[in-house]
């Protein structure tokens, strides 16, 4: 990543790309090719020192598309190197442009926080300033990845002075952030290549009975023994962050996205003919009827659950900064549930021949639906419902000699309490 | 289930969120509200030789998000022609009409409605139509199974050979059906009015069924302590020159 930064001094410094806008693909060069990067220094400052004779008064010359200006007292950078690996860094190139010939008489020192000074002579200097070492103190992983919101920039400061400048000008503060982006893919649902989920992405994968709770506690009363039916969550997970150069000139921002698309997080596909709990079906069959038809009834439950959510953020290292965000995404689905009938063969001698057809009317669906947010306590939340009125049925049988139906519905399972799910946070920013 | 026939052809419908109409070679089968699940029913009593047609005319209920409608046609086990419709976001409305087209056996039964004379308004004889009506009206009120049978008597052999099913063991079926029916206490049958009773033609013309204003059959009965039920559905053929309950 090859970037000129236009030293603008005299207001503050900032450093402004593009890097930083919300859900900007960057594509990463490699880290040989990305490790120079040239400051030019303008001397510009101090404009109202008359005394300052060789200096260029203003006056941005650079390369860069971008047309940077520093208005800063500090730069932040983000070096291509990986948090924890400080052994390389960005070389950023430094120039003062003044009027020959006193180039020859600047005079540079670059002192690291707390660090040895380091002078150099010359219109201009390449150093390399280095990413932070990591502290494994204020590492936090968050599914895994590991979270570098907290991390501690390496400080750096840069003072020049010149042949008519003696008292040299306010040292410029680099701050240098690593450029450590950290992601993590969890696939459900594929096979043996699945990722187990562990640490914290055991949430994802309680997702369901977290999402579904109650409701579960309905479908398993019905579906006894075999549960091959229920489909397994299937889908994606993905967690990035990072630092990178932010849009606002000169400093770097934390930068991130959460992404989750299952699909279904929950899905049905199950017919049963062992329904325990409709032994209560029977109850309510009347005499007349159950003589002539012994209906077998099954559960058919058919449908899927989907989660697709997601939200970015980013957020600049000026503490006074909000966090940029946006959430978006979808937590929906329909489930169908339908009671079927199987079989008439009524305990009448001759019934068997006598019916024409069974047939039940009356399914019903479990609707869920809800979304994501990002409060403005700096969470990202997922939310919503589930309901499912329940089975109520109405029933007739048509015989060669007649239909025979019911006057009323018969409720078959009662309508349950609506579930609610959430808000449950997936990720706290701060 | 009842098919004694491993060759029979059978009807499956399984709906959901979904009012509809059945329609066999043109002739209302069955109809559902809010969705249906009726597996194997059984419809040779309406088929013709060579091609038939199954038609589901739908209307969707308010949210038919959800909504489904499947539709088979089986001759036993095997499938001769299925439509299934999903609600999916790129297909949220169900088709208004389903039409499944299937051939059925060439030596299969020629049903006498089949040939029968196509009729139109004014019918002809329609007095002798209506005294079959009421007819069949008077023995559901005298609980009468003789005068019954006799009446059903056409419509009971051709659906015994439809179903394959010896027709004395289908006589003792419908002897102990009406007489398990009729015990029931209490026996409420509707009143019949002929003088508002219009006609429902069906089976492109073949096919009379009188209907209440409504269009419901016009022997209704409500019956038993579970106040259950009972309708009977007749269509009525002319043929030979007099009327026949033929379904």
């Amino acid at each position: 990543m090859n970037k000129t930064v236009n030293r603008n001094t005299g207001g503050t410094h900032h450093f402004r790309t593009n890097a930083c806008r919300m859900q900007k693909v960057t594509a990463r060069c490699s880290s040989v090719a990305c490790a120079s990067r040239e400051l030019q220094v303008f001397a510009n400052f101090r404009v109202t020192d008359s005394e300052i004779l060789c200096l260029v008064p203003h006056g941005v010359t650079t390369s860069s598309p971008e047309k940077l200006s520093l208005l800063g007292g500090a730069i932040e950078i983000e070096t291509e190197q990986k948090y924890g690996d400080p052994s390389d860094g960005d070389y950023v190139t430094i120039k003062a442009t003044v009027q020959s010939p006193c180039a020859k008489h600047v005079a540079w020192t670059i002192q690291e926080a707390g660090g040895a000074s380091t002078p150099f002579t010359g219109g201009q200097i390449k150093y390399q300033f280095l990413p932070p070492v990591a502290d494994p103190n204020l590492l936090k992983r968050v599914f895994r990845a590991v979270w570098l919101k907290d991390v501690t920039p390496r400080i750096y400061q840069v003072q020049y002075v010149t042949c008519k400048d003696s008292a040299g000008m306010a040292p410029i503060e680099v701050r240098v952030y690593p450029n450590a982006e950290s992601e993590v893919h969890f696939r459900f649902g594929e096979g043996e290549e699945d990722d187990a989920p562990g640490g914290e992405a055991e949430t994802i994968s309680d997702l369901a009975n977290m999402l579904f709770g109650g409701m579960w506690k309905y479908i398993q009363n019905f579906v006894a023994g075999d549960k091959s039916g229920i489909k397994k969550l299937k889908g994606d997970l993905k967690l990035t962050n990072k630092w990178e150069e932010d849009s606002d000139p000169g400093t770097a921002c934390w930068t991130g996205s959460l992404m989750i698309g299952l699909d279904p997080i929950i899905g049905f596909d199950l017919k049963t003919e062992v329904v325990p709990a409709l032994a209560a079906f029977q109850k309510v069959v009347p005499d007349f009827i159950r003589k002539w038809v012994n209906m077998s009834v099954y559960l058919e439950v058919s449908g899927d659950v989907s989660v697709h959510a997601g939200c970015t953020w980013s957020l600049a290292s000026t503490p006074s900064e909000p966090l940029r965000s946006s959430a978006k995404g979808e937590f929906g689905g329909k489930v169908g549930v339908e009671l079927g009938a199987k079989g008439w063969i009524g305990q009448a001698e001759v019934a068997e021949d006598s019916v024409i057809y069974a047939a039940l009317h009356g399914n019903s669906s479990i609707e869920a639906e809800g979304g994501p947010e990002v409060t403005d306590q700096w969470e990202f939340k997922l939310e919503g419902s589930i309901k499912w009125p329940g089975i109520a049925v109405t029933g007739d049988i048509n015989f060669w000699h007649g239909t025979v139906s019911h006057g009323k519905t018969w409720t078959v399972i009662e309508e349950p309490e609506p579930t609610k799910f959430g808000p449950c946070t997936l990720l706290k920013f701060n | 289930m009842g098919l004694s026939d491993a060759n029979e052809i059978s009807l499956t419908v399984r709906g959901r969120a979904l009012d509809g109409i059945i329609l066999i070679n043109d002739i209302r089968y069955s109809s559902f509200q809010s969705g249906v699940s009726m597996p194997h029913a059984r419809i040779a009593h309406l088929l013709v030789p060579g091609i038939n047609r199954v038609k589901v005319q739908t209307t969707t209920q308010s949210d038919a998000s959800g909504g489904m409608l499947d539709v088979r046609v089986h001759r036993g086990e095997d499938e001769l022609a299925q439509r299934i419709w999903n609600s999916a976001p790129e297909d949220p409305v169900p088709p208004a009409e389903f039409e499944l087209e299937f051939s059925q056996d060439t030596e299969a039964p020629t049903w006498m409605w089949v040939d029968s004379m196509v009729v139109s308004p004014p019918y002809p004889d329609q007095p002798g139509m209506l005294s079959l009506v009421r007819a069949v009206h008077s023995a559901f009120v005298q609980r009468d199974i003789d005068a019954l049978m006799e009446l059903l008597a056409h419509k009971n052999r051709e659906l015994a050979l439809a179903f394959t099913t010896d027709i004395d063991r289908a006589n003792r079926s419908q002897r102990a059906f009406f007489g398990d029916l009729f015990a029931n206490e209490p026996w409420n049958v509707e009143a019949l009015d002929t003088d508002n009773m219009p006609y429902f033609s069906q089976g492109n013309g073949r096919l009379i069924e009188p209907t209440s204003p409504d269009g419901e059959p016009v022997i209704r009965v409500t019956f038993g302590e579970d106040r259950l039920n009972y309708s009977l559905r007749l269509m009525y053929i002319y043929s030979n020159g007099k009327w026949l309950i033929s379904r």
